[in-house]
């Protein structure tokens, strides 16, 4: 056994104290761990996807839209059984793909440059998920400049085929 | 049989105040944090699932969390809204917030459901727009990339 110093042994010195957990310790514990348990930040699970609305744009419109020629535009829609619409339909110009995998790879063959404009023009009944998905190839494809077509304004005589046009 | 009744002594009855002051204080304290956690912005919502976006961690003071819900209900702090309403709150809180250019530096964060249709998340972007609201971003689930960098590589 092991001595400290004087000729006790360690099994004498901890028998002189007596381990006893008396009430308001266990009641401070308890309180702490309630308050630290209440109070911790939870790891939040949720992300989010940067997008900035276009500020001359739409309402705030105050000069004749110019259109440029290199704009990509990702026309969105959904096919499946149903209602379900699990399947997204990407297209640009000619090319057309039903995964966003595809979707950011072709994204990445047409970039020119990290501000080339790309406008996602989903169709109204498109389950969002699929827009999302959109947005996520933009980001895979390193394309910051995205923006987001409006609906057509109610009244203006569009029909859904003329929007598909868009 | 008869029981034989002992009669308390008055001095046999005492109340335990520690320990009622303990359990008074420990209600206390967790009805004020639980408290807060009713204020919850956030609605239980199955969100589209991306790759490339950045994490929640630190989000802007200024901001305000939108949720669309499976069937194009819009709640805002719990509450529900209407198209108007939304536009309205939006503009009021869009002024408290002005940026140089006269439009505002109010953030919106549109957590809409995955399945909801475009339409209604549509309506809530173009609300954003009418406020001169023009930073958004959208609610997203993470997912282990990793698997599909190296196949989209």
């Amino acid at each position: 056994m092991a001595t400290f110093g004087s000729s006790r042994t360690l099994k004498e010195m901890l028998e002189e104290y007596e381990w006893e957990l008396p009430t308001s310790f266990i009641d401070v514990v308890f309180l702490l761990l309630l308050y630290f348990t209440l109070t911790m930040k939870f790891h939040t699970m949720e992300q989010r996807l940067e997008a900035w609305l276009p500020k001359d744009k739409g309402p705030n419109q105050v000069a004749q839209q110019i259109t440029k020629l290199d704009e990509l535009v990702i026309n969105v829609t959904a096919a499946g059984p149903g209602k379900q619409l699990d399947t997204p339909v990407f297209s640009i110009r000619d090319f057309k793909v039903n995964s966003t995998n595809q979707l950011a790879q072709q994204l990445k063959r047409m970039r020119q440059a990290a501000d080339m404009p790309v406008v996602i023009n989903g169709r109204p009944n498109c389950p969002f998920k699929h827009i999302m998905s959109a947005l996520d190839a933009c980001a895979w494809a390193d394309l910051r400049k995205v923006e987001f077509r409006a609906p057509p304004a109610q009244g203006a005589g569009g029909s859904d085929s003329d929007y598909d046009l868009l | 049989m008869r029981m034989s009744r002992k009669k308390l002594e008055p001095k046999d009855v005492w109340l335990q105040m520690t320990s009622m002051i303990d359990i008074v204080f420990l209600l206390n304290v967790f009805f004020m944090l639980v408290s807060d956690m009713t204020k919850a912005q956030v609605e239980a919502l199955t969100l589209p699932i991306a790759y490339k976006a950045t994490n929640d961690d630190r989000p802007p003071k200024n901001r305000i969390i939108v949720n669309v819900m499976g069937n194009g209900d819009i709640k805002v702090n719990a509450e529900k809204y209407s198209k108007d309403k939304l536009e309205r709150l939006l503009a009021t809180e869009a002024v408290k917030y002005p940026d140089p250019e006269g439009l505002s530096t109010l953030s919106v964060k549109i957590r809409a459901d995955a399945n909801t249709q475009y339409k209604y998340v549509q309506e809530v972007m173009m609300a954003c727009m009418k406020a001169k609201v023009w930073r958004v971003s959208f609610g997203v689930s993470p997912k282990d990339g990793s698997r599909t960098e190296a196949a989209r590589e």
